[in-house]
């Protein structure tokens, strides 16, 4: 009963998603006209349910950006946190990135929870408010001017043109609704891939695993949110910061979602390596962002009449106010529900220096004059435990504070392969990385590393490969494979 | 701000009056599906703008026929007009239902339908100009059969050029202009014309009754050409917003 309760905090979560981003991907086409709401909801829900099936189906387990919420009712109230403050934008038709509301939700349990904000995070954040918007910007009057030039030599008749312009409107939205739905369903449901109670069903197309079952569950969120929410929200990126035609709607969503392919796809990067050729640096781009980035672009290249420069001052603003607000929200819902309903919502985690991670840090070349002071002495939040070391190592410098912090976490844990026989079975641990783990069963370490130590100490297949584009894809797994193990082998006391 | 706690809800709750959702969104599909629902539309124009063509040149043979004293000759050709009149307004209409029910061209949808509107008012034009040589059945003097003739060939290649211009307008936008120019160079010709037929008219030893009679044909026939000019205003207005 209670996981329906906190399942219900990210199928909300999923509505809010759909009704907010639907008009990333189709609101140009409808506010153009060119698409009614009915088949841009229609091919939007069908493609955010299949990106989400297909990203659940995978064998990749991401708990999404979640998964540094370390308790299933925190979970609940930071995606609820979440939920709200997108829902909240949607009622005033503003398009917000999502996956930074979430941040800032967090960042709000992180605050109630004494753990340490990743600045990295942050910053990712506000450089997405100018950045996405000005590459946006600038390849859509790239590609605006390429296609003006090639249609002044091509004869066409009206409408045809008007027929392919809305195909295109059509499958460039449904491939964006599809990358939506495998990108961001981990946001949505990843946090309860190692709760949900789902047991495999067989149908006749074949097995539809328990993850996939709520990633299904998650898309149709999205899908429902879309089909009831996202109408007005379409009308403000496609017709109110300026009147799209229709060859302007297709460059607006052609040129967006390129940017999110070729800047923020790992796939892409990983592809381009694989033959050789050099990667596209990975920046940090919100489709909201780049959609309106885009509108503007072609805003100021048609000479900037006409825009309604009111609506952008208050979307900017939106993006500001959704990660704030979620942060706030998830803040006093923590806080009420800890105290007044009596849930836990964060599980405690101390700090403790001992002499082995005095000498790890040592081989790592991190060394501080009041350094035997602080070994052995426990603190009980990460955030108490920066306080004293800013106190009382002035010498140690930001990026080693943290990684003292972070060698310092202290963990129960226990390796106990049975837990995982699952994600072994369906194959995302290799078979040699999976043989290690089982040799290590029963074993207790007392911090996260000395796992990670031990396993690459075993194998070469539980090491990192250099930092290579190639080797980065291979690394980013086997952290997200580790983060995994370190949570589900986590005994409390 | 507050929110009303029923109101939270409101977006959950499909819209009113959705039966028949599904049946419509598969009918739109099919649309989608269809590309021959587009063919069959470019066609139709097509068609109609052939139709605008071949009334004007019948009214031309008509006339011609008229001066020549071949009466019946001349009802076939106005029984022709009137048959293709009725057509150019059945596939006129098709057209408009077409682009509103199919919402196409949304941003040119306006322009397209004022300019096959006004395409229609040249047939009906030349039609109603037939019948009044038909119920009036005016006396023609010999000396003004050429000076009429020419009239209303200038007339016919001023609606020609309009036409040119219009399938420009439709198939390759950008040479519009190549053929509008055109339109305004006969409507200029034909004004000359008129208003030299209206001064032999003026000079003939003829009742006044009938030079005022002759004049005021002379007159309509110079106003197909004025009737193609509007529209080729209206059409470069239309090919300026289409140009990219």
């Amino acid at each position: 009963m209670s996981l329906i309760i906190f399942l219900s905090s990210g199928l909300f979560l999923g509505w809010s998603f759909g009704a907010n981003n639907a008009g990333n991907v189709f609101g140009t086409a409808v506010g153009s006209k060119m698409v009614s709401f009915k088949v841009a909801a229609v091919v939007t829900s069908f493609f955010l349910i299949l990106g989400s099936y297909v990203s659940g189906a995978g064998a990749t387990r991401t708990l999404g950006k979640l998964g540094s919420v370390n308790e299933i009712g925190g979970a609940f109230i930071v995606a609820l946190a979440a939920a709200v403050a997108i829902f909240w934008m949607t009622r005033i038709n503003l398009p917000v990135s999502t996956s930074q509301t979430i941040v800032g939700s967090i960042i709000g349990w992180n605050f109630f929870s004494g753990s340490i904000t990743d600045y990295e995070s942050l910053m990712k954040i506000v450089s997405s408010w100018v950045v996405a918007p000005v590459i946006a910007g600038l390849f859509a009057v790239l590609i605006n001017s390429i296609v003006r030039r090639l249609l002044r030599r091509v004869k066409i008749h009206i409408l045809y043109f008007d027929f392919y312009n809305r195909i295109g409107l059509i499958i460039v939205g449904g491939f964006g609704a599809y990358s939506l739905g495998a990108n961001n369903i981990a946001n949505v449901m990843g946090v309860f891939v190692p709760v949900a109670p789902f047991r495999p069903i067989e149908t006749i197309i074949g097995t539809i695993s328990g993850n996939e079952q709520l990633f299904i569950l998650g898309g149709i969120a999205m899908a429902v949110g879309v089909c009831t929410y996202s109408a007005k929200i379409m009308q403000t990126v496609g017709n109110n910061i300026i009147p799209l035609t229709p060859l302007t709607a297709l460059v607006v969503v052609f040129s967006s979602s390129s940017v999110l392919f070729l800047f923020s796809s790992q796939n892409l990067e990983r592809f381009l390596a694989g033959m050789g050729l050099p990667t596209i640096p990975l920046v940090p781009i919100s489709s909201a962002q780049a959609v309106v980035g885009a509108i503007i672009g072609i805003g100021l290249y048609q000479g900037g009449g006409g825009m309604n420069f009111r609506l952008l001052g208050k979307i900017a603003s939106g993006w500001v106010t959704a990660p704030v607000l979620a942060c706030l929200i998830s803040f006093v819902s923590l806080f009420i529900i800890q105290n007044v309903f009596n849930q836990p919502v964060y599980r405690p985690v101390k700090f403790n220096m001992s002499s082995d991670v005095e000498r790890r840090l040592v081989t790592e070349g991190i060394t501080f004059l009041a350094m035997d002071q602080f070994v052995d002495k426990e603190f009980s939040t990460a955030v108490e435990f920066r306080q004293a070391l800013k106190t009382h190592a002035p010498d140690l410098e930001v990026w080693d504070m943290n990684r003292v912090v972070e060698l310092s976490e202290l963990r129960n844990i226990i390796v106990n392969t049975e837990i995982i026989q699952y994600e072994i079975d369906e194959g995302w641990f290799t078979p040699e990385q999976a043989g290690i783990l089982k040799e290590l069963n029963g074993r207790s370490f007392n911090y996260s590393w000395e796992l990670r130590d031990e396993l690459e100490k075993l194998s070469p297949a539980w090491r990192m490969k250099k930092n290579t584009p190639q080797g980065r894809h291979f690394n980013r797994d086997m952290i997200s494979k580790l983060d995994y193990l370190y949570k589900k082998f986590w005994v409390i006391k | 701000m507050y929110i009303k706690f029923s109101s939270l809800f409101a977006g959950l709750i499909p819209p009113s009056g959705n039966r028949g959702a599904v049946e419509n969104f598969f009918e739109e599909i099919a649309m989608y599906s269809i590309f021959s629902a587009t063919k069959d539309l470019v066609m139709k124009i097509d068609t109609f703008i052939d139709l605008v063509s071949e009334s004007v040149l019948h009214f031309e043979e008509g006339l011609k026929l008229y001066l020549s004293g071949k009466e019946d000759e001349f009802n076939e050709r106005l029984d022709i007009i009137r048959i293709l009149e009725g057509r150019a307004d059945n596939l006129r209409q098709d057209i408009e239902a077409q682009l509103y029910v199919q919402t196409l061209i949304p941003e040119s949808r306006g322009d397209v339908l004022e300019i096959l509107e006004n395409m229609d008012d040249i047939i009906d034009f030349s039609k109603a100009l037939m019948f009044e040589f038909f119920i009036e059945k005016p006396e023609i003097p010999v000396e003004l059969h050429e000076r009429m003739k020419k009239l209303a060939e200038t007339a016919v290649d001023s609606t020609q050029a309009l036409i040119q211009s219009t399938r420009s307008y439709f198939y390759d936008v950008n040479t519009v202009k190549d053929h509008i120019h055109k339109v305004k160079f006969f409507e200029n010709e034909s004004d000359h014309l008129a208003e030299k037929a209206k001064r032999e008219i003026f000079q003939l030893d003829i009742d006044l009754s009938r030079k005022l009679h002759l004049k005021n044909f002379i007159v309509s026939i110079d106003s197909i050409s004025d009737i193609a000019e509007n529209i080729s205003n209206r059409l470069s207005i239309a090919a300026m917003k289409r140009i990219v």
